[in-house]
């Protein structure tokens, strides 16, 4: 018999395959590098930079453009701009990943059911998205931030309502192809349940697409969130958010520039990193996803 | 008969370029097709039967590389020409027809569009119907008017829908292909290529996709056109009983290679091969009582890693030492029976 | 073919299908209005006997695959009754309908989309025991799996390998052992050897033959084949646009059917022997859609032998004798569809 093939799951060669195709393309693997770097900025940031050099106010330094000791320069407290862009950084990253994680649990349990189940449900379910569609994004987070009150919870909370309704449509989509494949309908004649169908065989089948798109999501999340925040909305104005640092440097713009330029440039290459990182795995799972 | 045959393949070897590695997809085929007669191909899935027809055609994928060999026809090899003779070739003189008229019929056109384009290009055929229609007194392609093209275009193509037995000729000019069942579809595909007057008609599993009725009568369809067709048919397919009702020799296949070539009832009176006496002992025949039928053990080989010498060895259940590692020739054991197997050489272990 | 078994000598009826038909609806128009039905199943009767294989011939339209699909309730019949060992089961529900539904399996045409591609081998198999509690823990179900893995040919070693990691031939090895599972009596092959080479499919069909005896199962045994329906069939039903048009014990079917679809079907069969000359029945035209069935007898468009009777009305399925239904306004004596083979008396 022809079985020497390694003992080896699909999603490991899979993944090996990805990794082959993501070094080839320079683009892709400079945004994932820096993709990486910033995440682990993020999960390290207070180990680097204590919090405390919030408060470490130091007024005859205010306003010093780059220089050896403070390499981007200080804010209009005295405080070394980048240690806070570091600490900015933090915060937005891991507001984006709540935001698009829970964005990609609420928008895939609402689609593998409602795609499944089929019916009123489904009908229902649909129409109640295309609501959430027809209005445009930024519009309804600012409506839902402002109805929410001010706090950073509230504008993480606020943005996941606009992000779920996209992989909800992604994700039925592929249910309604996966669940008129063949072993589908083996295990409903084994008399297998459709809750288990769902959970252990038709949501690991068919979350390739909506894997990819949130990594295509990651980038213009942390837009939104930190333009909201920029606007005011989110957290208090002494909270570290990089939107927020161009709020309080926008009245120096003109003295201090850098305090306006280095935040943007950071939301930039951010963004930027993780809209590459996005392109390169869609770009792998792509064949995959034409099965 | 010393007719020289109209087309001759000479050790092709053929590979593809994968992903997973270079598959072995024919290691050196050689056979011949004889002025007026029908080959048969038969064979498993992976055994290299449509390749071959496919490099006859030269319509290979771009993966495909042929390593070795020659395809000899009208005095050219096939293998080596310019792409636009290639296509000049397969306008006029080899024609090939697949399992799926879906994919070969252009969905937009109508049939009588189609079959319009196969007369155009072939302007001096052309001009000969509309001298023996009397419609035209030149010679000369240039000189019959577009129209005057169509229009003996469009009576020839009534014509060859006649010839496959397809009704209302009229009205399957007007028809897109959607709009026809599977077997007129089919039938429309064999009759394009019958347009083009071919010396060389090649059906890759045309009959595989088609429900049993519809497919008997294509069946007696090919088994009229024999008759009427003067130019020579190669047949692939994997149903036995096809080939022992449309062909005057047959090759058998396996792993890319033919293991078998010989006449029809020599064939199945005196197979000699072991893989072509396995798979006559597997496919079950209506009359034999069997409680069992007997298989080949083992499976078709990995292509990329194919078995040493012969590559039927592994699963052969007269295998000898020699089979592992030597390759065996084809070699004639009389009444133009020929065998690749080292059980009929001349020594024997 | 092993032979019929019973209680006391009498052949049991282990399936009956009573009338049964499945419509689906056609929705035209922007209001989604019912403009037609595809009548896949239009009134279908067939018996099977305990531990027989009843083969169901059709071509495209037939409803043969759609038929097995209303057995395991795959398909909700639009009316009729499906009664296993005597019980309908067309309208159960629940737990009853559980414990009735693991009596039947199912072995698909497809090896490549019949598994879940992100399974292992092994927790396919242990997946319909546990869930049905049909193991108390899974030492049991790993046991259990191990038996059947290799009851169907295959090693222990393969229970940990994924579907695409198979060969064809092997994935429907893999999708018996799964059918296994549950402990069924009747198992439903819906043209299971159909995308397998000539080679495999020996495999496959002597591998039906020994677990057949070993556990005295009932098949239904859907194909278009019908060289492979003769070789494993007791019995052989018929299907044309819905509807059984001739039953009856294989020898019959093949060698002296009394209706004309049959008669041409089994005549349209290539024939591997040269030698053999004969004059094949070949009908003319193409299948009618099941979605406009023509009236009357539903197959006298391409019949050879149709009169005015048959427009106007439609002959019910009839024994002739007994263990032959024949649904025909006509006894038609044909010629045996296929002269005796091997001999060229012509």
């Amino acid at each position: 018999m022809d079985l020497e093939k390694s003992n080896r799951s699909p999603v490991i060669s899979e993944l090996k395959f990805a990794g082959h195709l993501l070094v080839r393309n320079k683009l892709v693997l400079a945004g994932t590098v820096i993709a990486v770097a910033v995440l682990v900025v993020a999960m390290f940031g207070t180990l680097i930079v204590s919090p405390t050099i919030l408060v470490n106010i130091d007024l005859p330094n205010r306003l010093q453009p780059p220089s050896a000791i403070h390499l981007l320069g200080t804010d209009d407290y005295g405080r070394d701009l980048l240690k806070m862009i570091i600490l900015s950084t933090r915060l937005d990253v891991i507001a984006m990943l709540e935001i698009v994680g829970a964005g990609v649990a609420i928008g895939v349990s609402i689609g593998a059911f409602s795609g499944f189940l089929g019916g009123k449900l489904d009908e229902a379910l649909m129409r109640i998205t295309d609501i959430f569609f027809a209005i445009p994004a930024l519009i309804l987070a600012l409506a839902v931030a402002a109805a929410l009150g001010p706090g950073l919870n509230n504008l993480i909370l606020a943005i996941i309502t606009v992000q779920w309704p996209g992989y909800t449509r992604i994700l039925r989509g592929q249910v309604l192809a996966e669940r008129q494949r063949l072993y589908v309908d083996a295990m409903r004649a084994l008399g297998i349940g459709k809750i288990r169908i769902v959970l252990r065989h038709i949501i690991p089948n068919t979350i390739y697409p909506v894997i990819v798109q949130c990594t295509l999501d990651l980038g213009g999340v942390i837009l939104t969130f930190a333009s909201l925040s920029f606007l005011g909305f989110g957290g208090s104005p002494l909270t570290p958010e990089l939107g927020r640092l161009i709020t309080a440097g926008q009245l120096y713009i003109f003295q201090a520039p850098w305090l306006t330029a280095f935040p943007g440039l950071a939301i930039l290459i951010i963004s930027l990193a993780f809209n590459l990182m996005g392109d390169g795995i869609r770009d792998v799972l792509d064949p995959r996803l034409r099965r | 008969m010393s007719e020289a045959p109209l087309l001759q393949i000479n050790h092709v070897k053929l590979d593809f370029h994968t992903y997973a590695g270079e598959v072995k997809a024919l290691d050196g085929v050689t056979f011949n097709i004889k002025r007026g007669e029908a080959l048969g191909l038969v064979g498993e899935s992976g055994c290299g039967k449509s390749v071959t027809a496919l490099s006859i055609t030269g319509l290979l994928p771009e993966n495909a590389s042929v390593t070795s060999g020659e395809i000899l026809f009208a005095g050219k090899n096939l293998l080596t020409i310019r792409n636009d003779e290639m296509r000049k070739i397969r306008a006029g003189q080899i024609a090939m027809v697949f399992q799926d008229p879906t994919t070969f019929l252009n969905p937009v056109l109508t049939i009588g569009e189609q079959l319009e384009e196969v007369f155009l290009l072939n302007p001096a055929r052309l001009a000969s119907a509309a001298l023996e229609n009397g419609q035209s007194k030149n010679k000369t392609k240039s000189s019959l008017s577009k129209s005057e093209q169509r229009k003996i275009a469009k009576l020839l193509s009534i014509d060859v829908l006649k010839q496959v037995r397809l009704g209302d000729q009229d009205r399957v000019l007007t028809q897109y292909p959607h709009e026809l069942s599977g077997g007129m579809r089919q039938r429309c595909m064999i009759a394009m290529a019958l347009a083009r007057n071919p010396d060389l008609f090649i059906a890759d599993e045309i009959t595989t996709a088609l429900d049993v009725t519809i497919q008997a009568q294509i069946l007696e369809l090919l088994r009229d056109l024999k008759r009427e067709f003067h130019g020579s048919t190669l047949l692939i397919t994997h149903d036995l009983g096809i080939v022992a009702e449309l062909c005057d020799r047959v090759g058998v296949m396996y792993a890319g290679n033919i293991v078998e070539l010989a006449d029809v009832r020599e064939l199945f009176a005196n197979p000699l091969h072991p893989y072509t006496k396995g798979l006559m002992r597997a496919i079950p025949m209506l009359g034999r009582e069997l409680d069992r039928l007997e298989t080949i053990q083992g499976t078709v080989p990995d292509l990329i890693n194919p078995p040493s010498g012969c590559r039927f060895h592994p699963r052969c259940p007269f295998v000898l030492e020699k089979c592992k590692s030597v390759k065996p020739e084809l070699l004639d054991v009389g009444k133009g029976h020929t065998v690749a197997c080292h059980l009929y050489g001349e020594e024997k272990a | 073919m092993p032979p019929l078994r019973g209680r006391e000598g009498m052949t049991q009826r282990i399936l009956e299908v009573k009338n049964v038909t499945k419509w689906f609806p056609i929705t035209a128009g922007l209001l989604g209005r019912t403009s037609g039905y595809v009548k896949a199943l239009d009134g279908v009767d067939l018996d099977v006997n305990k531990g027989e294989t009843f083969g169901l011939v059709g071509e495209s339209g037939s409803g043969k695959t759609t038929l097995g699909r209303c057995i395991l309730r795959l398909y909700q019949p639009t009316s009729g009754e499906i009664a296993y060992r005597g019980q309908d089961i067309t309208k159960l529900k629940g737990e009853t309908f559980e414990k009735i539904r693991r009596k039947f399996g199912i072995v698909f045409q497809d090896p490549y989309a019949s598994l879940d591609p992100r399974q292992t081998v092994k927790s396919a198999l242990i997946e319909p025991m546990k869930y049905h509690k049909l193991v108390r823990n899974n030492e049991e179900a790993m046991s259990k799996a191990k038996e059947l893995i290799k009851r169907v040919g295959l090693n222990e070693d393969h229970l940990y390998r994924f579907p695409h990691e198979f060969s064809g031939g092997q994935r429907q090895r893999i999708a018996v052992a799964r059918a296994l599972t549950t402990d069924p009596d009747i198992i439903i092959l819906d043209e299971p050897t159909s995308f397998l080479d000539v080679s495999v499919q020996a495999q496959i069909l002597n591998l039906l033959s020994d677990l057949q005896e070993e556990l005295d199962l009932t098949y239904l045994f859907i194909s278009h084949n019908l060289s492979v329906i003769e070789h494993m069939s007791n019995r052989v039903g018929v299907m044309y646009l819905g509807k059984i048009v001739e039953a009856a014990p294989k020898e019959i079917v093949y060698r002296k059917p009394e209706h004309p679809y049959t008669h041409a079907l089994i005549s349209a069969l290539p024939i591997p022997d040269p030698a053999l000359s004969r004059q094949r029945v070949v009908l003319a035209g193409d299948i009618p859609s099941p979605a406009n069935i023509p009236h009357g007898c539903r197959f006298r468009t391409r019949c050879p032998y149709a009169k005015d009777a048959c427009t106007e009305s439609e002959p019910a399925l009839e024994t002739r004798q007994p263990g032959h239904l024949v649904s025909c306004h006509f006894d038609l004596k044909m010629p045996a569809p296929i002269p005796s083979l091997g001999t060229a008396s012509r």
